[in-house]
């Protein structure tokens, strides 16, 4: 190889696309619009969730042997209802220091979260639980996965009374005080620190540092947002415990079966898309046609959800309500597919056919 | 299953298998003229494989039933197998001079092909990276190609998610990137252990199986996910990685590792920060140039293709392209690059990238290999 004297030849760009059909400014106005009225507002709810939560957490567990669980457990709803809202958001803050996993790990294929929380739960003669050995042990224990099994279903009752049901009411509040420090560090990095809050250097492409070189990839990051949610909901939410038949089917896949949130998980999640797709990516789509297949898919999906009347993990295995399940998913198919094979070209966002993860 | 494997691979001549290693190193197609090139695509309507010249024309294409992935090329240069893209459920067997297709490999019971493999240095066997389904765990599937193709034995890669493997020059030593990533057939291209990943470079004998040494990033790197490989002249094992942590963390994204002194660590390449961070924590696909010394890395989430000289271990070139990620050596010197557009380009530090040739109905796929 003849290599000549020079060590950084010049960077040559090739132009390997037309030109930009949307432009800096455009792109510049949907991320903006997506940060601050979708995901700020989000994060703000999840901060007052977990406030609530950790509030309620303390509460119960001051008198656990007469107080009912059930405010405890509405708390818990409203925190999985704020997380179900924002969890598509995977980049930025929420991503850093594995927040996300700890917040909620899911799914957990080799129940590492029932492994490790007996683990825990062995130790019960340690008296307590600290709150920042909590947070820097393993993802699977501190969030709400763990929760959900430590106050729904026959373990709730062991809050109550048994040789171990102080130090398990010391592990759920230890898990509600986690679960509001990751909201409130979360929601503090995006907002706060000036031009340094994620927010900002999101918006802000000029700077050395910005994470986005330009507004186009950004609006790549939302959009691949946009995506997951409806991808989760449809290939893993829906999908599994679906399986092929009534026959195959597997309750216990769904996501929050033991609180039988699933279908609620799924509803907020396709509600979060079409509010980050209606707030972000709508105003900017020319194509008035294609607007509306998207607005009437997301109806069509939310519709099909309102219409199963009983829990995910029951409507799989029941004759009548199971045809509503496969509906919903068929629907929830079908907005992945417009979303992935239409919205991609219409704003000219680059979804490279190479960039997959782990190709 | 390793036994039996052990067993078969021992029956045969050990001295033909030697005599064979000697013709092995990357120099053997120099004096082949023409160079041809495999890379597999998507189109409207389905995927294929294509192969082409030094200057980006197609001599012919295969159709594949899904989306390809890379290519095992045997020595002689006489047959090829195109892998489908994980979690991959055949592979194809073919000839590349022709461009006939020969067998359609079924993936095996519970086993994913990952995307890559490598023929042994006499052409007999073929090495696959795959996963079982149920657990993730990665395995070399192996399988016989005088006895049609048949799958007579795995061995496990001691790691998740294998992808790129290689055969070292010896001729003898199979080089494997895990990747460390849990993954499930259930659940289709989720990642289930990012917290806990465990990536890992592994060097098994290509005779039995047995493992000859593994290394790993530190325990705060944990979450570069070592995928794909190129061998420089030396014999040291270049590594192009994917951090599955956050975007803005400075990691470094390609390591050298010298295998023949084993027990030494990962060596990181140096580049500049601009350059490293423009990578997006992504590499797609990294290659040798023909004489042994430049390495290409490319990132089609980063629009670019970097080189270094291992030998001053400086980085010596970036090329722009969007999309941009099949890399193989150009004859005699620098690279041939295709990119998700359908484009081809050249990439020699004289003339920088500029681009050969566009095929716009065709998105060229992850990776570009030498077929003859």
């Amino acid at each position: 190889m003849r290599f000549i004297a020079c060590l950084f030849a010049a960077v040559l760009v090739i132009a390997a696309t037309p030109g930009h059909a949307v432009d800096a400014r455009t792109y510049a106005a949907m991320n903006r619009a997506a940060v601050e009225g979708h995901i700020l507002p989000r994060y703000d709810a999840l901060v007052a969730a977990t406030d609530s939560l950790e509030a309620a957490a303390k509460s119960y567990c001051a008198a656990p042997a007469s107080r009912p669980i059930a405010d405890l457990q509405a708390a818990f709803g409203a925190t999985m209802d704020a997380w179900e809202d924002i969890q598509h958001v995977r980049f930025g803050p929420v991503d850093w220091f594995f927040r996300s996993q700890r917040f909620a790990f899911w799914p957990d294929p080799r129940n590492t979260i029932g492994k490790q929380m007996a683990e825990l739960l062995s130790k019960h003669a340690a008296g307590s639980i600290d709150v920042d050995l909590l947070a820097k042990g393993s993802v699977a224990t501190q969030g709400l996965p763990a929760m959900e099994r430590l106050i729904f279903g026959e373990d709730a009752a062991k809050l109550k009374s048994g040789a171990d049901a102080a130090y398990r009411c010391h592990y759920v509040e230890a898990i509600a005080v986690n679960l509001a420090r990751i909201a409130r560090d979360t929601r503090a990095a995006w907002r706060e620190g000036g031009d340094k809050a994620f927010a900002a250097v999101m918006l802000d492409t000029t700077k050395p540092d910005a994470p986005y070189r330009e507004e186009q990839e950004a609006t790549l990051e939302l959009f691949k947002a946009l995506y997951l949610a409806v991808e989760l909901a449809a290939d893993h939410k829906l999908a599994r415990p679906l399986g092929a038949s009534a026959s195959d089917a597997r309750p216990r896949l769904a996501q929050a079966w033991r609180s039988e949130r699933s279908l609620r998980n799924i509803q907020r999640n396709l509600l979060a898309a079409r509010d980050l797709y209606q707030t972000g990516f709508a105003p900017a789509v020319a194509d008035k046609a294609l607007d509306a297949a998207i607005r009437d898919a997301f109806g069509r999906v939310l519709s099909a959800a309102a219409a199963l009347k009983q829990p995910l993990e029951t409507a799989v295995q029941d004759k009548a309500a199971r045809p509503l399940a496969e509906k919903l998913a068929a629907e929830a198919l079908a907005l992945k597919k417009l979303l992935s094979d239409r919205l991609p070209p219409a704003l000219d966002i680059p979804v490279g056919f190479n960039a997959l993860d782990g190709d | 299953m390793r036994w039996m494997v052990t067993e078969m691979l021992t029956r045969r001549s050990a001295l033909s298998w030697l005599g064979v290693t000697a013709l092995l190193p990357l120099t053997v197609h120099a004096a082949a003229g023409e160079r041809l090139y495999l890379n597999a695509y998507g189109e409207k309507g389905g995927f294929g494989l294509a192969a082409f010249d030094g200057d980006g024309r197609i001599r012919y294409q295969l159709p594949l039933p899904q989306r390809g992935h890379s290519f095992a090329r045997r020595a002689d240069g006489r047959m090829a197998v195109a892998f489908s893209r994980r979690p991959g459920s055949f592979a194809l067997v073919f000839d590349p001079v022709a461009g006939t297709a020969i067998r359609t490999i079924a993936a095996a019971e519970d086993r994913d092909f990952c995307g890559h493999g490598a023929f042994t240095a006499d052409g007999r066997l073929l090495f696959a990276t795959e996963v079982v389904g149920s657990t993730g765990d990665g395995v070399l599937g192996i399988y016989d190609a005088a006895a049609d193709w048949a799958r007579i034995g795995e061995v496990a890669t001691h790691g998740l998610d294998p992808h790129e493997m290689r055969l070292m020059p010896d001729g003898r030593t199979l080089v494997v990137a895990n990747g460390g990533i849990l993954m499930r057939a259930d659940m289709p291209r989720l990642k289930l252990n990012i917290a806990d990943m465990d990536p890992s470079l592994v060097y098994l004998d290509a005779r039995d199986g047995r493992l000859l040494g593994q290394v790993r990033p530190a325990t705060e790197l944990r979450q570069l996910s070592m995928r794909h490989i190129a061998i420089d002249r030396l014999g040291r094992v270049a590594v192009a990685m994917q951090y599955e942590g956050p975007e803005g963390d400075p990691v470094p994204l390609v390591a050298l590792h010298d295998a023949p002194a084993g027990a030494a660590g990962l060596e990181y390449l140096p580049m500049p920060e601009a350059e490293r961070a423009g990578m997006r924590q992504y590499c797609g696909s990294a290659a040798m140039d023909d004489s042994g010394r430049y390495l290409a890395v490319s990132s089609p989430r980063g629009n670019r293709v970097l080189v270094w000289d291992l030998d001053r271990r400086s980085m010596v070139q970036t090329g722009e392209a969007r999309d941009v990620c099949g890399i193989a050596a150009q004859v005699r010197s620098g690279f041939l690059a295709s990119n998700g557009l359908g484009r081809m380009f050249s990439l020699t530090t004289e003339t920088g990238i500029g681009e050969l040739a566009a095929h716009s109905r065709l998105q060229w796929d992850n990776h570009m290999v030498i077929a003859s």
